[in-house]
């Protein structure tokens, strides 16, 4: 349910910033490749699994200081420790970033992500407030980013929701012309209340990369 | 009151010398007419009364050279062939383009001015009008005259840089017209001011010589020429290298987005997770570190900003194109230039 709601969010904001997009001429696609990390303890040692996923984005200008994207990314995590199921899972990401300058940047968003285990699905949505810091290299043809961001709202099916949730991450983007590489490090923390005298901690890092392109004009139709 | 006989009296004052000059030129008048009646001799007395000193009327300098004329032309006619030279010289020196008019003169009068241009030399200048001149299309016309065959030059003389235009070089005699348009010795419109003109002459009868000065001033008449936009200053270009301290800013920037990296993680992980895989995080901090390297290389390599050069050019050849439109426009309305062409300060001889 909260799958489709976040699809159905993500095709209303494309919806809503193609003819920007299509007169800005910067509607950019991404392929990504990502290595996941996922570790989990409930009062023993912890879980943890490990693989890869793939993806695409797309990120699109709205106005000279807002833009929008999503990603849909999804893969497969084998299990690194004694006692640990392999899981599956799935993600999908809405975002909006607002740029005040060229060097900072807010970012609102929410996402829904799916996990698939041997003992069945557990759904989370996430939506987050944040802010990240920019930094120009060589001529502007490479970005370095830092950001940092608050989960306010977590909601995880079969479970409490964490009592902390929060996100950090650091990312180098490449631009040549119409091309655009990036390398980056994600990771969020949860934490859960005290429940039965255990407590619940899980973190999710991410290392991706990705390969973009600014995609062909589309013809939007005007409103 | 006062003001009105103050008026009375400078009326009257003025009226004087007219009423005088009137007299001088009824009599003037009346002494031609007897003189084309053939009563020589009346005729004589009576212009010997007009140029007498004892005469009470004023004289203006053409009404004298008019009964100079005609005394010597009436002397001519009685058989006084030297005084009537003489009297002819008298006219001639005061204005050297008198002439005897083939239609009313006989060939014995016009004999005898003929031998008194002979024996005095002088030049004399067709004052000039006030005229507009296309340079392009039209000519000024200086008409000047010797009394007898002559070696002549004429030249413009800028009053205010001494610049010279030669006009005419060569021998004449008599009346000659000569043309002007209105460009300098190096084929440009003439500059803006007041011109001597100098008629400088050597008899080649005998060997006397004359100059005779015209002043003239002008004007150009056309649109205002354009300024050309002046040359570029250093703060209107961007800079077209680097700093040198920018090869250094890169590496810290590359060294210091490795280290946030790296410190991100410590700072968010829970420690009862052990930190995570921190292969990961050192992948990128790694990335963020080589490129900073490596940006920091090329810097120092190669420090100039090719977009600002980009820029700078196009500003410079933006305004090398104005300028050329500017040039242009003020060629074309130098072309369409017309010359403003007025008597000044008299002639002097």
């Amino acid at each position: 349910m909260t799958t489709r709601l976040a699809l159905a969010v993500l095709a209303g904001i494309l919806a809503m910033t193609g003819p920007a997009a299509a007169d800005a001429q910067e509607l950019r696609g991404e392929i990504i490749g990502a290595l996941v990390e996922h570790r989990l303890t409930v009062g023993h040692d912890p879980e943890r699994e490990f693989g890869a996923a793939f993806g695409a984005a797309l990120r699109a200008p709205v106005m000279s200081w807002m833009e929008v994207g999503g990603h849909l990314i999804g893969g497969a995590l084998a299990a690194q420790t004694p006692q640990t199921d392999d899981r599956r899972f799935g993600e999908l990401d809405v975002a909006a970033l607002i740029t005040p300058f060229p060097w900072l940047a807010f970012e609102v968003g929410g996402t829904s992500r799916t996990w698939t285990g041997p003992l069945g699905r557990q759904r989370w949505l996430t939506m987050r407030a944040g802010a990240e810091v920019r930094l120009a290299l060589a001529d502007d043809r490479v970005r370095g980013m830092l950001g940092g961001a608050l989960m306010p709202v977590v909601s995880v099916s079969g479970a409490e929701s964490p009592s902390v949730a929060i996100a950090a991450s650091s990312r180098l983007t490449y631009a040549h012309r119409t091309l655009s590489a990036s390398v980056g490090y994600e990771i969020e923390r949860y934490d859960f209340p005290v429940s039965g005298g255990t407590r619940r901690l899980e973190q999710v890092s991410t290392m991706s990369a990705s390969i973009g392109m600014l995609l062909p004009e589309i013809g939007w139709p005007r409103p | 009151m006062r003001v009105a006989v103050l008026a009375v009296v400078l009326l009257a004052g003025t009226a004087a010398p007219v009423r005088a000059q009137g007299n001088t030129q009824e009599a003037l008048d009346r002494a031609v007419t007897l003189f084309e009646e053939l009563q020589v001799e009346r005729a004589l007395t009576m212009l010997r009364q007009i140029i007498s000193p004892a005469s009470p009327y004023e004289v203006t300098r053409e009404q004298r050279v008019r009964a100079y004329q005609y005394i010597g032309a009436s002397l001519a006619i009685v058989g006084m062939r030297d005084s009537a030279v003489v009297y002819f010289r008298a006219a001639i020196e005061r204005d050297p383009l008198v002439d005897l008019d083939p239609a009313r003169f006989t060939e014995l009068e016009r004999g005898a001015f003929a031998e008194a241009r002979l024996q005095l030399f002088a030049i004399g200048v067709r004052p000039l009008r006030e005229t507009h001149l296309d340079p392009a299309t039209e000519r000024l016309t200086l008409a000047f005259a010797t009394t007898h065959v002559a070696s002549m030059t004429a030249e413009m003389r800028h009053v205010g840089s001494g610049m010279r235009i030669p006009l005419f070089a060569g021998s004449t005699d008599g009346v000659r017209e000569i043309g002007w348009n209105g460009l300098d010795a190096s084929g440009r419109i003439a500059p803006e001011g007041r011109y001597e003109v100098v008629f400088a002459g050597s008899s080649l009868h005998n060997d006397r010589a004359d100059s005779a000065r015209l002043y003239l001033d002008l004007r150009h008449d056309r649109e205002p020429l354009e300024d050309t936009l002046p040359s570029l200053r250093p703060d209107e270009l961007l800079p077209e290298r680097h700093p040198p301290s920018a090869a250094p800013l890169e590496l810290a920037k590359g060294l210091g987005l490795a280290a946030s990296a790296l410190v991100l993680p410590t700072v968010v992980t829970n420690g009862d997770l052990n930190r995570g895989d921190r292969r990961l995080v050192t992948a990128v901090a790694g990335a963020a570190a080589a490129t900073g390297i490596v940006a920091s290389i090329r810097r120092h390599r190669n420090r100039d900003l090719p977009a600002n050069i980009a820029i700078n050019r196009q500003r410079i050849l933006e305004r090398a194109a104005t300028n050329a439109q500017i040039v242009q426009r003020n060629s074309a309305r130098l072309a369409a230039t017309r010359l403003r062409i007025s008597p000044a300060a008299g002639i002097t001889q």
